[in-house]
């Protein structure tokens, strides 16, 4: 790794170079991605994620070691901090299978949440990789600060908003027909929990903590929440695109927007965190069945 | 002129710059929707069948059926679409099918006939309370009928007194849907279990169902599921009856979607009928639930039943019917395609192609950020004199 560590981004220009990196990384993530369903039988396992963390980490590491690619470096790692630990946790869902047991789990709902705890902490160290390098770390990233009574406040409100919104909508409209209460009946729903919590965290962390932090160092601080709020509605379809989840990307990219602005007006990601901890819940309990039919 | 020229393709390549990278977003843009709109045009689900506003569907092993309809009662033939007017003398409230071209209809009147393909059959009885629901089974000429009345369960047979063998307001009543399972039947909210169906018992450790409870059915594991007016769907997993599923008010200030039927396929499958969110299947005793291609189906489905043998062996056959405000529906039940062989040859070279447009990707992306970097140098230094 070079003196600047992750590298260093470049002061904000006008026009479209600003955004040139990242519609250059994102041209070649598409081809990453798309390129093999060319010639790939769609019904054979396909190692999409691995794809876009080898495409991702290599352009880190060549940007790290060739100078003039240096600045884009941060944007690399970025990239890289959402692809890496989101393929750990499809290869340990996975691995886990095959041991019985496992965390003192054997069934798929434990598997799922022990994947996604070791998922949130690989993100963590990543994002703590990203604050130590980089010489002006977000607030937002900084986790361990107390959160303030605003913070608290902006968190609970929130999310009762957000299901009080969720229930008014028209339910074709969401998908959420019922609730299939055995499925979600303890232990079940324990395990679901702490699988909706660490992923949902691991998320705001990759999201609104460093790659929002990584935009704003370029783009004005609304270029950069609409910039984030698209990758992650991309990002949705990109892990799930031939599936019938791609009728809720507008949904998933409006709730990016509303928690990266969450995150910047407040400081802190804990309100993001909350609040989309209590949406995954929302969606895994009473939507995601009925959108994904069969 | 040679300079002007240079200066002229230069200035275009400053321009085309910013353009490739835009048409290469609108490129990505449009690769991840194509799968999105690939997907979207998959074959249907559910097929349009015969013009009737059914508002009930009896279920059968047969292939023929009986529909209630607001102009009449009708045999119906999912398979062929035929349809085939029941000459009663009055509208039905019920109906049931014991075998092939045989059932039963409980007029308005009390009158509970025998109808065949042919015609009309005996009279079985005239009851002095309304029918709410019957079911039947046995052959066309000795079948075994119980009738769900509002002054309790009467079980009718060709040639002998109705008998009524329990008291109370009795709301619905299921016929075995395979050998060796029981009958079910819901009489003042109480569950009731018969293995004869001429003898009935209150079934323990089951709570008591709110008295509008209407929707019954029994499962080919024998698993029953109930669903109760709130929305609330119970089944019968391990003992009694469990909260199985919560349907959830349709929005604003719609309440909850009534459920109105539902509909056995197979050993561990159904389909529930509902008026605002048209099917919802579950395909594991009632564990998960998914809706059911919702796009080619109405909102309001008065009536769900499955047709054929739907029971028979690991292959269920045969046909769900749905009835919508204008017509019926149709599911045809059918196995799983065979999962695909991979070649160990065909494999390899997938992969190859893999990785080799995964290196394309990263030169691709490393190509981008020098040819965007080096218009960024060329900013920073300023224009050469």
């Amino acid at each position: 790794m070079s003196a600047t560590g992750l590298g260093r981004s470049l002061p904000a220009e006008p026009g479209l170079g600003r955004i040139g990196p990242l519609l250059a990384i994102l041209a070649g993530a598409a081809l990453a991605l798309l390129g093999p369903r060319l010639f790939g039988d769609p019904l054979s396992s396909d190692p999409d994620a691995w794809r876009l963390t080898a495409y991702f980490g290599a352009l880190w590491l060549c940007a790290v070691a060739v100078p003039r690619l240096r600045s884009s470096a941060p944007l690399a790692y970025a990239f890289a901090t959402l692809a890496l630990p989101y393929s750990v946790w499809i290869l340990l869902l996975g691995w886990t299978a095959t041991l019985p047991g496992v965390l003192g789990t054997a069934d798929s709902l434990g598997r799922t949440a022990s994947a996604a705890v070791a998922e949130l902490v690989l993100v963590l160290v990543m994002a703590a990789g990203y604050s130590w390098r980089c010489p002006s770390p977000a607030p937002a990233l900084r986790l361990l600060r107390l959160p303030s009574l605003r913070v608290v406040l902006v968190a609970g409100l929130g999310s009762v908003s957000f299901l009080a919104i969720g229930f008014l909508l028209p339910a074709t409209l969401l998908g959420r027909e019922g609730v299939p209460l055995l499925a979600f009946a303890p232990p079940n729903i324990f395990a679901y929990l702490v699988a909706n919590a660490a992923s949902a965290m691991a998320q705001e962390v990759q999201f609104r903590g460093v790659l929002l932090a990584e935009l704003e160092r370029v783009h004005p601080w609304v270029t950069a929440v609409v910039l984030q709020a698209a990758v992650f509605g991309v990002a949705h379809v990109a892990v799930q695109y031939a599936g019938p989840a791609a009728s809720f990307i507008p949904i998933v990219t409006v709730l990016g927007l509303i928690w990266g602005w969450l995150t910047r007006w407040t400081d802190s990601l804990w309100p993001a965190i909350v609040i989309h901890i209590v949406a995954d819940l929302f969606i895994t309990i009473a939507i995601l069945g009925g959108l994904y039919g069969l | 002129m040679i300079a002007l020229g240079r200066r002229r393709v230069r200035g275009d390549r400053r321009r085309g710059g910013p353009v490739a990278l835009l048409a290469a977003a609108a490129v990505t843009a449009g690769s991840l929707l194509a799968p999105v709109v690939q997907a979207s045009g998959t074959t249907a689900w559910w097929r349009s069948g015969p013009r009737l506003a059914a508002t009930a569907i009896a279920a059968t092993s047969a292939t023929t059926t009986l529909v209630l309809a607001r102009t009449g009662t009708y045999w119906v033939t999912p398979g062929t679409g035929r349809v085939r007017r029941v000459p009663l003398g009055s509208p039905a409230a019920a109906i049931a099918v014991t075998g092939a071209g045989a059932g039963v209809a409980a007029l308005a009147d009390g009158e509970v006939q025998m109808v065949a393909l042919g015609g009309l059959g005996t009279t079985l009885a005239t009851l002095s309370t309304p029918v709410r629901a019957l079911a039947a089974i046995g052959s066309a000429a000795d079948p075994i009928v119980v009738v769900a009345t509002a002054g309790g369960l009467v079980v009718l047979r060709p040639g002998r007194v109705a008998a009524r063998v329990e008291a109370g307001a009795a709301t619905a009543v299921v016929a075995p849907p395979a050998p060796g399972l029981p009958w079910w039947a819901l009489v003042g909210g109480r569950l009731y279990g018969s293995r004869t169906g001429t003898a009935w018992a209150r079934a323990r450790h089951v709570p008591a169902l709110p008295l509008a409870t209407r929707v019954l059915a029994e499962l080919g594991d024998g698993t029953l599921l109930a669903a109760e007016p709130s929305g609330l769907v119970l089944a019968s997993a391990g003992h009694g009856l469990t909260p199985d599923l919560q349907v959830l008010p349709a929005g604003g200030l719609a309440g909850v979607p009534g459920s109105t039927g539902i509909a056995a396929v197979g050993p561990t499958s159904a389909y529930l009928a509902t008026l605002g969110f048209a099917a919802l299947l579950t395909p594991d005793d009632g564990y998960d639930w998914y809706r059911a291609a919702p796009s080619q189906l109405p909102a309001d489905i008065a009536a769900i039943a499955s047709v054929g043998p739907v029971f028979a062996g690991a292959n269920p056959q045969g046909e769900v019917v749905a009835a919508g405000p204008r017509r019926l529906y149709l599911h045809r039940l059918q196995s799983l395609p065979a999962p695909p062989i991979y070649t160990g040859g065909t494999a390899m070279l997938e992969g190859a192609g893999t990785v080799a447009t995964t290196v394309a990707a990263i030169l691709v992306g490393l190509c981008g950020l020098a040819i965007v970097g080096r218009r960024r140098g060329r900013r920073r230094l300023g224009r050469p004199v």
